[in-house]
């Protein structure tokens, strides 16, 4: 059921709730209700959540046709441009809702108001426990950190973004247009993840001060030397330091995009940054949702049958999934552990966690739940118990096997690393540009962090002529060793890469470049800067 | 806060979007099947059996993690470490798999055509250029358009009814929209569009000769069986007259054309000349458009030469177009030369058009070069 809408627009496992949606359930309650029901039944939940001590935002429920909330659903945000795959996504999941298969429950957005759909034709619990939910949402939106800079006003940016879209459309050619859209959707993914902007790359400190350099001159200038030397390679560096923001390098240096093309680039950029908080804490929220809604449907005292398809529903919602995790059954574990650990320490979390059993658990939860993403949450307290409840293993692919897994492991430690290093970089492989001029012929160095799992080849090759035609020159792609970014994570995931994995090197050449059929002939030169 | 009822307005962008996937896939199955047109297994599908054409292309491209590898957590109360769980082969793209399973656009399609959908995407570029309206007494009513506005009808036009009045209005001098009279009340009414039928006549004319080696052979009855299809299926009103020539022109059924083996030298006049002959007895040029198409290996008896241009010519003054296909694999003659391509190609005849196919794939670019109609007539065919 529910998700942010971020949950389409990255087509992650992990963030797919929206289209699992959920199978729906055969008895529902046919009793029923109108508008003033609904809104009597807001008030209802506003009252008990404020009971509950959260300061509930303002939120408008549009109690809509499945035509529309599946078309927003597809989209990602209402009034988004128009692109073939929206249509695909939207089509399947009608599909599914026609034929009774699947139906989605909620949809909310971040936004000022924050706005909510509720879906004609649900039953009226399914109509409670969306609105309860929905209030869990937005208190998260309205409080947790990684929102703080979410442009609340964002959908006259997309409304107009999409409108520009558009109008190229008519001017260019739809074709050429929607294209160029596709190439873009290629990299929006690695719309950086971080809420704070990015210092400015700065120079190696200040050439050091040698007090007693009158005594060795000799030294004291060679010192000095290699420093200017330094300082004079940092900047003959470009980009100064690796950038992550592939899109943002390219709409910021990317030589023969048109004006029109670059506006593309921008809104597309605009649209990923805005979702990159949702997929960050998706877990979070979800979890947090789920833990206000089951607090607000209990102060609502149903009567007994609207109380079992509420519980059925909920089973539903919190349905563990065989490969993945279901945020919303995680989630609402973790919450349940922060509150327990708080009210009911062991003597050992009195020690390791500061203020237990002194802090009430509610109190925890909700200043938690201000500063948390998933990998925080997910390294502070997926403890044995949590990964007990949720069932959780970890599992690899038997090799040569496509469609069979092996369990390595159930300890919560060895589960905990490994889902904190999967997070950290929520399925999407780190790629950096380390040169915007290599061969100083203005072709672009990417660099892939390896970090433990290697590239697809097949889908890096494909990806690489869009990056050439967003680029307008040659594009390399080279996979190097490293660590995962994550302190504290370095078990399984960290594993060193085995040399046949770094080996890859991909070329692909841009048609205008008369210099690379020279360099197709050797594309493991390494030795680019020379 | 609040609860509201959305306000109704109709939303379309989701089905709008979803018919340029339609588009974008329909492109794809035509593509495919483009370069499959060579390919007997299309020809010999049959009406009933169906064809299964992979739609490539449409996976979403980024950078993910190595399929092949996958890990990540799970979440069930079965098994312990160590354990093997089979997912089993029937849903391997099932949503939802670990982190680097997934396979975030690999949406790759396998389209079951039957061979009426063949055609509808393949014969959708097709026409019969220059189709000119040869009257007999018949008139086709194709179309009813609702766009006619008339003082009497069976459905008020609100828009119009207010222009008018407002009109009126105005030229009274005071411009507004209001005191309405019974002559300011206009209907929406239809007209029937009618078009008069365009009949054609097309002669097909195949090389049967013993220079035909397997390949041509195979080639041009290819080129005809799917011109055939073509013709048949977009033009109702069509006659085909089937020709086949050695040294010696014959006019056959279908049946015949297709399948019977001749040998024997070459000289196209023959053909041209059979076809000519027909078209005066049978087909008198105000009542039909003629086309003819013809299928060679390019080696003609070089004594015909000079009559077989003279014939063309001729031909080309009455007839629509005229299509020659040259097919010849190895492309013998380079330059120029003694063959018919090289020889008709330097007539610059006006109304004739030419091809060549060196291989199965180009069968395709020689149905388009001679049935490609102008842009304006794809519409209206």
């Amino acid at each position: 059921m529910i998700g942010c809408c971020a949950a389409l627009d990255v087509r992650t496992p992990d963030t797919d709730a929206f289209a699992l949606a959920v199978t729906d359930i055969a008895e529902r309650s046919t009793k029923a209700y109108g508008l003033d029901d609904l809104q009597r039944l807001d008030d209802e939940c506003r009252a008990l959540a404020a009971a509950l001590g959260l300061d509930v935002p303002e939120v408008v429920f549009h109690f809509a046709p499945a035509e529309r909330i599946y078309d927003i659903a597809a989209r990602g945000l209402p009034g988004r441009y128009s692109h073939w795959r929206f249509g695909r996504d939207y089509e399947q999941m009608k599909l599914s809702h026609d034929y009774g298969r699947s139906r989605i429950y909620e949809l909310v957005l971040n936004t000022e108001p924050y706005q909510a759909y509720l879906l004609e034709g649900n039953s009226w619990v399914a109509q409670l426990l969306v609105i309860a939910h929905v209030y869990g949402h937005c208190w998260f939106f309205q409080h947790n950190s990684y929102f703080a800079n979410t442009d609340r006003k964002f959908l006259h940016r997309v409304r107009a973004g999409a409108e520009r879209i558009e109008d190229y459309g008519r001017r260019y050619g739809q074709a050429r247009v929607e294209d160029f859209v596709d190439d873009v959707q290629a990299l929006a993914i690695h719309a950086p993840m971080d809420v704070m902007p990015r210092r400015e790359a700065r120079p190696p400190s200040a050439r050091p001060v040698d007090t007693y350099g009158d005594l060795f001159p000799k030294e004291a200038a060679a010192a000095r030397q290699a420093h200017d030397d330094n300082v004079d390679a940092w900047r003959a560096r470009f980009p100064r330091e690796p950038d992550p923001d592939l899109l943002g390098f390219i709409l910021a240096h990317a030589a023969r995009l048109e004006d029109w093309q670059r506006d593309i680039v921008s809104i597309l950029r605009d649209e990923a940054a805005y979702f990159s908080p949702q997929r960050r804490t998706k877990i979070a929220n979800e979890g947090f949702a789920v833990w206000v809604h089951s607090q607000i449907v209990q102060g609502l005292q149903l009567p007994t049958d609207e109380f079992v398809e509420y519980d059925r529903l909920n089973a539903s919602v919190g349905q563990p999934h065989q490969m993945s995790v279901n945020p919303y059954n995680l989630g609402y574990e973790l919450w349940k552990e922060v509150e327990r650990i708080y009210d009911h320490p062991t003597d050992e979390e009195r020690i390791q966690f500061p203020g237990a059993g002194e802090i009430s658990g509610r109190a925890r939860v909700l200043e938690l739940a201000a500063v948390c993403d998933d990998v925080s949450l997910i390294a502070q307290f997926l403890t044995p118990g949590v990964a007990e409840r949720c069932k959780l293993f970890a599992w690899e692919r038997e090799p040569g096997e496509q469609n069979k897994i092996r369990i390595t492991t159930r300890e919560a430690e060895e589960i905990r690393d490994k889902l904190v290093v999967d997070l950290s970089r929520r399925g999407t492989p780190r790629i950096l540009v380390t040169d915007g001029d290599a061969f100083r012929m203005g072709a672009l160095w990417l660099e892939h962090r390896h970090e433990g799992s290697g590239l697809d080849a097949e889908y890096a090759q494909g990806t690489l002529p869009a990056v050439a035609r967003l680029w307008g020159r040659s594009v390399y792609l080279e996979t190097v060793e490293s660590a995962p970014a994550v302190t504290g994570a370095a078990g399984a995931a960290g594993a060193p890469a085995p040399a046949a994995e770094l080996k890859p090197c991909w070329l692909v050449a841009h048609p205008d470049d008369e210099m690379a059929t020279v360099l197709a002939e050797r594309p493991d030169d390494h030795d680019r800067r020379s | 806060m609040t609860v509201l009822r959305d306000p109704g307005i109709f939303h379309d962008e989701g089905s709008r979007d979803a018919r340029r996937h339609h588009d974008r896939v329909h492109k794809q199955i035509a593509e495919q099947l483009k370069s499959q047109i060579g390919e007997e297994k299309l020809i010999t599908a049959g009406p009933d059996r169906r064809i299964r054409v992979p739609v490539k292309g449409t996976k979403e491209w980024r950078f993910i993690f190595d399929r092949g590898k996958a890990d990540g957590v799970g979440q069930s109360g079965d098994g312990k470490p160590g354990d093997v769980f089979d997912l089993g082969g029937g849903k391997p793209g099932k949503k939802g798999e670990g982190k680097a399973s997934s396979d975030p656009g690999s949406v790759e399609y396998e389209v079951e055509l039957d061979m009426d959908e063949v055609e509808q995407h393949l014969f959708e570029q097709l026409g019969l250029p220059r189709l000119a309206p040869r009257a007999r007494e018949q008139m086709e009513t194709d179309s009813i358009f609702w766009d006619d506005r008339a003082r009497k009808g069976p459905v008020l036009d609100k828009k119009a009814t207010m222009r008018v009045n407002f009109r009126r209005n105005a030229s009274r001098g005071h411009a507004r929209i209001g005191d309405f009279e019974r002559d300011d009340i206009r209907y929406l009414t239809y007209r029937e569009s009618r078009r008069p039928k365009s009949q054609a006549v097309v002669f097909l004319l195949m090389d049967v000769s013993g220079s035909m080696g397997t390949f041509e052979k195979r080639v041009s009855r290819l080129f005809f069986w799917w011109a055939t299809r073509f013709l048949r299926r977009r033009y109702s009103t069509i006659e085909l007259v089937f020709i086949a020539h050695h040294t010696e022109a014959t006019e056959c059924d279908e049946e015949q054309f297709f399948t019977r083996v001749e040998s024997g030298g070459t000289k196209c006049s023959s053909a041209y000349e059979l076809a000519l002959s027909i078209q005066r007895t049978r087909f008198p040029l105000n009542e039909w458009n003629v086309y003819i198409a013809h299928c060679s290996d390019g080696d003609n008896w070089a004594d015909d030469n000079p009559r077989l241009l003279e014939l063309v010519a001729e031909a080309a003054k009455i007839a629509n177009l005229i299509g020659y296909v040259q097919i010849d694999r190895a492309q013998r003659y380079p330059w120029g030369g003694e063959h018919i391509y090289g020889l008709l190609s330097k007539a610059k005849i006006d109304g004739l058009e030419t091809a060549r196919v060196a291989k199965d794939e180009e069968i395709w670019q020689a149905l388009k070069t001679i049935f490609s109609p102008a842009p304006e007539e794809v519409l209206s065919a």
